[in-house]
């Protein structure tokens, strides 16, 4: 029962932080200036990671071994990314003039 | 003589689940899952056309969001199932849910779209009956 318990909450906190990753990159996001699928990507990663987190309370069903490597999978490739969103959303998934006067060589120094 | 209690983080981190994910709090939090992860959806839509100008905290903004789908959802869908020839007010949770969550901050919008055509309905009864 321990390990039930231990396993639901190291998903549970991995959870958090690929929700508080989301909200962040989402709260960096407006709907004029980044591309829709991004924001798409960000929602359903959001709403995955919230319901996987909160499925021992939902629905009874805690997570093993699998399920814990996913999310921490999901929360790493989320981390390395982290750099590229610090000053807000990357010029490469803006719509607005800004990004499009840059162009794309100037696009390769915030890859 | 009792043992005091482990303070290594695995078990606190047992103690502090076991706690959390415990009969008591899933038995009051599960019925309103789908509100909540419906809500959460709708709120990550709504945030995106907030002005980053006027955005504040993107964490209060989800917190208010799911917290007024949590209070409201349920009340709706048990007033507007007749109205709507729904069975099972269930069904409408994750719809009422998602709105609550999708329109966001834009209500004040909604209730001048909605006075608007009000008026425009009471407008094209009275153009009816006058001129016959």
């Amino acid at each position: 029962m321990d390990k039930l318990y231990l396993f639901a909450g190291i998903n549970l906190l991995l959870a958090l932080g690929v929700i508080g990753t989301c909200v962040c990159r989402l709260g960096a996001s407006s709907a004029k200036t980044v591309r829709f699928t991004v924001r798409v990507k960000y929602v359903v990663i959001l709403t995955g990671a919230a319901a996987s987190g909160l499925a021992p309370l939902f629905w009874s069903e805690y997570p093993g071994y699998g399920q814990i490597s996913l999310m921490a999978t999901l929360l790493l490739s989320l981390v390395v990314e982290m750099r590229r969103w610090r000053h807000g959303a990357p010029i490469d998934v803006r719509t607005d003039s800004e990004a499009q006067e840059l162009g794309l060589p100037e696009l390769e120094k915030y890859r | 003589m009792s043992q005091p209690p482990s303070l290594d983080p695995t078990s606190v981190l047992v103690v502090l689940s076991a706690g959390f994910f415990s009969r008591e709090v899933a038995s009051v939090v599960a019925p309103y899952a789908v509100i909540i992860l419906a809500s959460l959806t709708g709120a990550a839509w709504a945030l995106g056309r907030v002005e980053p100008a006027k955005r504040g905290n993107s964490f209060a903004f989800f917190a208010r969001l799911i917290g007024t789908a949590t209070l409201i959802t349920v009340s709706a869908a048990s007033i507007s199932h007749s109205y709507l020839g729904v069975e099972d007010p269930q069904l409408l949770f994750a719809p009422i849910a998602l709105l609550i969550g999708g329109i966001g901050d834009d209500w004040p919008k909604v209730g001048g779209w909605f006075v608007g055509l009000i008026g425009r309905t009471i407008e094209l009864i009275a153009t009816k009956k006058g001129g016959g």
